[in-house]
């Protein structure tokens, strides 16, 4: 298998966290070992996924829901709300990860997105489906897909303001990949009461 | 590499150079990666040549980095734009007022410097954000509140410098009129401090906002005088309980006396926290509108008839189907704060004030302690009016399409008209006229805002897209909407960078006098013009020679 860049690559997968210059502890979870194994020998400094954002605002349909109840056996999982509570749980996240995965709305994805701007994240690579692509026809299939890389999607990591559409009623689900870079937002504590 | 306006490719490297040796090489950005983020997201221009994006950003850390910024922007004549956290959507984003400026990301000067709250102040840098200041105070369990915005994840500096507003007191929710005491570095790079602060070691600088001599502050709201790098804003001591209360009036007209007795009771300072108008005849009465998801009130279908007429919603006809279905046409919805006596004493006022008005009912919902419990908070859609931020204004979501285009986000056009109802039913009626001969996605019938203490506020969100022929068609709809407000003597408060100019243009007393004063004073104190060129209209006296 390739472990270079690919921008084509879809999402929540490991060739494209990988190809996003992210970690190798995620092929455990999403992979083989012996993937994981070549991976780690190319690339040094390959990162796990640390979180799994969900949209608090989303019905999943159930066999993403499944998916996402599978993979919080071996992932934080953690649920997104456009609350105070939820920011700083936002914020929580993002000090602790350095590579993160979510599946939301437009619109939260746009709210994730600026504020993980401020701790240095970088939308990595998106792709979006339609909620009726999720059906109980071929929302096994389409669930597979993103567990085995095999899916159809095409993941747009250039200009991703102008790429989705920040709306929560657009029947669109988004899965990305942000990873973090070196700069991050001060974490300043010298306040005096 | 984007060039700044009159800016050598040797200087403009050199600048760059040297901002890199104050702040570090990875506080200096300058890739289309990271320079795609100093956008405005909800930019009227999108993609087209006259969109004002970034040449460089650079994220300072202290004021003292700052200082030297400023300096090097000087020494190489370099347009620099500062920006809080860039959040204001709608009126800018992070992107600079003129193409190729360098931004001045202040978003790393994160620090609480000072909360006191015995004098309920508090003194922050720029970049902290509501959601910061609100989760400080929840993790020291301090008794105090802020006001906050919707959305909430903005700068409480970069906020109140842009003129916003909030949804608690009156006294609070104008968020410049609430701060006290500014450190701004100079367009020279001199630091100053403002009212009793310019005192070495003032012990009032948070408490006594005229200090001496001229008051100043307010040259540095929708300007180019400087980077404000600290601020002070007086707090709300947190309030024991909450109500609200709603009135209803039958009639069209009855606006009239409503808006003159509420404003009585707001100069008397019995009315404090935001009233709400809305009309039954929506089908959204008072406080349902506040909760997701509630049964909305059941619209009568002589109702709807009128409301749906292509020709727009007549007035009289929608007044005599209100009165015979048995709605009420408006509905007041009051936020009270306070001791249980306090709130019971103001609503024991407000219904003896408002009783004068025949048909006029009344409804006090239960006095409830704060803070509410969390389980009571999750289903409120907007939790402002309770001093927590959230970003739930997201969760509307720009679901519509203008022109067959998708619509990404919106520009506010923003007139402040008179606090009567014979001016918010004129206004209502020429937006409305407005809105159907453009085909805005707008409502039927759209209220004016109480948000302002002694006027109302009449804002509304136009469509942005992503197609360069309908934003262009938008700009031009703002613009008539713009003449036809100066036209009634409404003026805008606060614009997107593209209506800068034709905003200022509306403020022409004695042929343009504010604005020649501004530059008159812009000429003297940035003599380089290297300060957020063309905010607000203000510019430099070589950009004005470019300009003509």
């Amino acid at each position: 298998m390739t472990i270079l860049p690919d921008t084509t690559a879809p999402l929540i997968t490991r060739r494209a966290v990988i190809g996003t210059g992210a970690v190798a502890a995620s092929l455990a979870y999403a992979g083989s070992s012996a993937a994981s194994a070549r991976a780690a020998d190319n690339r040094a400094a390959i990162r796990p996924i640390d979180a799994m954002l969900i949209d608090d605002g989303l019905d999943l349909p159930r066999p993403l829901a499944d998916f996402v109840t599978a993979r919080a056996r071996t992932l934080p999982v953690v649920t997104i709300r456009l609350d105070a509570a939820g920011h700083s749980a936002l914020n929580r996240v993002l000090n602790e990860s350095h590579v993160i995965v979510g599946i939301t709305a437009g619109a939260t994805l746009f709210c994730v997105e600026r504020i993980a701007w401020e701790h240095g994240y970088r939308l990595a690579a998106r792709t979006q489906r339609g909620h009726a692509d999720f059906n109980a026809e071929n929302g096994r299939r389409v669930v597979a897909a993103f567990l085995n890389d095999a899916h159809p999607f095409t993941a747009s990591p250039a200009l991703p303001a102008a790429a989705y559409r920040p709306s929560l009623n657009d029947g669109m689900l988004h899965a990305w990949a942000m990873r973090k870079d070196a700069r991050t937002r001060s974490d300043h504590t010298e306040s005096r009461t | 590499m984007k060039l700044p306006p009159d800016v050598t490719q040797a200087d403009f490297a050199a600048a760059l150079k040297a901002f890199a040796a104050i702040v570090g090489s990875e506080w200096l950005f300058t890739s289309d990666e990271d320079l795609e983020l100093y956008r405005d997201s909800y930019s009227i221009l999108w993609d087209e040549t006259a969109e004002p994006t970034a040449s460089a950003a650079v994220a300072p850390d202290t004021s003292e980095q700052v200082v030297e910024l400023v300096k090097i922007a000087n020494r190489y004549k370099t347009p620099i734009y500062p920006i809080s956290t860039g959040k204001n959507l709608g009126y800018g984003g992070a992107a600079p007022a003129v193409a190729g400026s360098v931004v001045l990301d202040l978003k790393r000067m994160n620090r609480i410097v000072e909360i006191n709250e015995r004098n309920a102040y508090v003194v922050v840098e720029p970049g902290v954000s509501y959601f910061d200041l609100y989760a400080y105070i929840q993790d020291k369990g301090l008794k105090l509140w802020i006001d906050c915005p919707s959305p909430g994840w903005g700068s409480l500096i970069g906020n109140a410098l842009d003129g916003g507003v909030g949804v608690t007191l009156a006294s609070y929710r104008s968020h410049f009129d609430a701060q006290c005491g500014i450190e701004v570095v100079l367009p020279d790079g001199r630091m100053m401090r403002t009212g009793m602060g310019a005192m070495p070691n003032a012990k009032t600088w948070q408490q006594f906002r005229p200090g001496f001599g001229p008051r100043i502050d307010g040259l540095f709201k929708q300007s180019n005088f400087g980077v404000v790098t600290k601020m002070g804003f007086w707090l709300m001591s947190a309030p024991e309980n909450f109500a609200t209360g709603v009135v209803t009036v039958p009639k069209f007209h009855d606006l009239i006396p409503l808006v003159d007795t509420i404003g009585r009771l707001e100069q008397s300072k019995i009315v404090q926290g935001l009233w709400t108008l809305s009309s039954p005849t929506t089908g959204v009465r008072g406080d349902a509108a506040h909760i997701i998801g509630g049964v909305p009130p059941q619209v009568d279908p002589r109702i709807t008839a009128v409301m749906n007429d292509p020709a727009g919603a007549d007035m009289t006809k929608l007044d005599i189907a209100a009165q015979a279905a048995g709605v009420p046409f408006w509905a007041c919805e009051f936020n009270l704060y306070g001791p249980a006596k306090l709130i019971a004493a103001q609503w024991e006022c407000i219904c003896d004030a408002i009783r004068t008005i025949p048909g006029a009912q009344f409804k006090l919902n239960a006095i409830r302690p704060l803070p509410l419990p969390a389980a009571e908070l999750a289903p409120l859609f907007d939790t402002g009016p309770f001093g927590i931020p959230s970003l739930r204004t997201f969760s509307m979501g720009p679901m519509i399409s203008y022109e067959g285009e998708d619509v990404v986000g919106h520009v506010f056009f923003s007139p402040v008209i008179p606090r009567t109802g014979e001016a918010a039913i004129e206004a209502m009626d020429v937006f409305a006229k407005l809105g159907r001969k453009y085909k805005l996605p707008s409502p039927p019938l759209q209220f004016p805002s109480s948000i302002f203490e002694r006027a109302f506020l009449f804002a509304m969100g136009l469509p942005v897209t992503r197609s360069a022929t309908v934003n262009a068609k938008v700009r031009d709809v703002v613009r008539e909407l713009i003449a036809v407000s100066a036209e009634h003597g409404w003026g805008e408060y606060r614009t997107a960078p593209a209506f800068y100019d034709t905003v200022m243009e509306t403020y022409s007393y004695n042929d343009h006098a504010l604005r020649d004063f501004l530059e008159t004073l812009k000429d003297a104190v940035d003599p380089n013009g290297i300060m957020s060129v063309g905010r607000y209209g203000i510019r430099p006296r070589a950009a004005r020679k470019a300009k003509a």
